[in-house]
């Protein structure tokens, strides 16, 4: 028969395993936080080539950026060329700011580069080639900028949230105990 | 239930429709569906209200709370569904004012003109947008096609297109494209080069023709006409080379040249009668030289593509004219 003690003690192990997990759950957030937009600006990248130099139409113009793009980046990409081929009543603005919300709903995006992507969506394809350059660019400058910030960030704060955790789950069980 | 666009015949309904903001597209759907398919134009112009262009006039729509006023919105969303929201991937058609649509049909746009170094550089702010819809009429030009060939030695005479803008010149140039490169007079069909510089004839989207202009056509679009015309002479070997609206100095040297080459041209021009465009001094000079056999006047007293006269130009004798005769 099992003693109240081991119960206990696995418990103990259970609520310390929880509360590190989270505690990990929420530093690997800051890091794909800054990932994500380091891929944007990647991928925009891509997607100001694919206008500026090919004169490509959005929807592959996005398609081909999300092929070369990595992770939620490319998804996002990818997901706004299918939807933009796919409804002829829709605009690049509503398509891309949709797969922005659902990211944001995710957690993987603050507000102040929400916000800048948001500014982003309202003129992609609107233009002219220059100035779609002119707004790629400038996105790309200010997403860069949020993107060192969220980098400084993880760095800053990702092994607080590992030792929180940890310590913060054995802290709730040795006074338990 | 809205009906699913894509499945219905009329040009209309079928391309353009979707890329209209909801409320206009219902606003158009609840016209007469005869009125709708005789619809040929559809203008959005911000601030004032919608029209479409049926039977000669242009007529504002109306819904239950009276007519629509167009919003900047919908004439921005307009834009940006028919460009699929790649505007810049159309800056030389926007210089030129217009887009070509999925379908052949033609978005003419205004609003402010960027000009650098005297000349458009693009159109910004659009306010207003003119949907003309492209609807084929095969057998357009089976009233001419005898006129424009002679049948006995297997040969195109150069023939020139005449009318005022909304008359269906493009739609005769089409259909006569299309005849002679079907053979509809004797079983083998001929060689045509068409140059279409604004893609209005055979309304190539993406480099497929949109129009059927025939199995022995080679189409070349985006390029301006004079160039288009000796690059098609030199590379396709045709039998006969077409385009669309000619009237510059250019155009008239380089059908001068073709013709002197032997190959046929089909062309058009604006103009009510053959004096209007022998007054212009460079139809005058295509005249002058020969280029052209035959000039089809055409005008839209019966409707469009009433065929006027058809004028013998080495004669200057009127062939066929008086009566009306409908395309």
């Amino acid at each position: 028969m099992v003693s109240f003690g081991a119960v206990k003690l696995a418990g103990a192990v259970l609520f310390v395993a929880a509360t590190t997990s989270m505690g990990l759950t929420a530093a690997r957030r800051l890091a794909d936080k800054a990932r994500f937009l380091e891929e944007v600006d990647s991928a925009l990248g891509i997607l100001g080539t694919e206008i500026g130099y090919c004169g490509a139409p959005l929807a592959q113009a996005l398609a081909r950026a999300a092929d070369s793009s990595r992770g939620l980046a490319g998804t996002m990409m990818l997901r706004s060329a299918a939807v933009l081929s796919d409804s002829a009543g829709s605009t690049a603005g509503e398509v891309f700011r949709q797969a922005l919300q659902e990211v944001k709903d995710m957690g993987l995006l603050d507000d102040t580069p929400f916000s800048i992507l948001w500014a982003f969506s309202s003129g992609l394809g609107a233009s002219s080639r220059n100035d779609q350059m002119r707004l790629l660019e400038a996105t790309r400058e200010k997403l860069r900028l949020e993107a060192a910030r969220a980098r400084e960030q993880q760095v800053r704060e990702s092994k607080l949230y590992c030792y929180l955790g940890l310590l913060g789950g054995v802290a709730v069980v040795l006074a338990l105990y | 239930m809205e009906p699913d666009l894509s499945t219905l015949s009329d040009p209309l309904e079928r391309d353009i429709l979707p890329l209209l903001p909801e409320t206009i597209r219902a606003l158009i759907l609840g016209m007469q569906r005869d009125a709708r398919r005789r619809t040929e134009e559809i203008r959005l112009r911000a601030g004032r209200p919608l029209a479409v262009y049926l039977d000669g006039s242009e007529v504002f729509l109306s819904g239950h709370r009276g007519a629509h006023v167009v919003t900047a919105q919908e004439v921005f969303r307009t834009l940006q569904a028919a460009s699929g929201s790649s505007v810049y991937a159309w800056e030389d058609d926007i210089r030129q004012g217009f887009i070509t649509l999925r379908g052949g049909h033609r978005l003419g746009l205004a609003g402010r003109a960027v000009v650098v170094d005297g000349r458009i550089q693009s159109i910004q702010d659009v306010g207003s947008v003119a949907i003309r819809v492209a609807r084929e009429i095969p057998g357009a030009a089976k009233a001419v096609l005898h006129y424009v060939v002679d049948v006995h030695a297997r040969r195109v005479r150069s023939t020139l297109l005449l009318s005022p803008p909304q008359c269906g010149k493009t739609t005769m140039l089409r259909d006569l494209i299309r005849s002679l490169s079907c053979g509809d007079l004797r079983g083998t069909g001929f060689r045509v080069g068409l140059v279409d510089e604004r893609s209005e004839v055979a309304a190539a989207y993406m480099g497929i023709p949109q129009k059927d202009v025939g199995p022995r056509t080679d189409v070349l679009y985006g390029c301006p006409k004079s160039q288009g015309l000796l690059l098609l002479l030199r590379s396709m070997a045709p039998d006969v080379l077409a385009t669309d609206e000619v009237g510059s100095e250019e155009d008239a040297k380089a059908i001068s040249e073709i013709t002197r080459a032997g190959v046929a041209v089909l062309a058009t021009a604006h103009g009510a009668e053959l004096g209007d465009i022998a007054a212009r001094p460079s139809m005058k000079s295509i005249l002058n030289v020969g280029a052209f056999s035959r000039c089809v006047v055409l005008s839209r007293r019966s409707g469009p593509g009433t065929v006027e006269a058809i004028y013998d130009l080495a004669s200057g004798r009127k062939v066929q004219g008086g009566d009306l005769m409908r395309g």
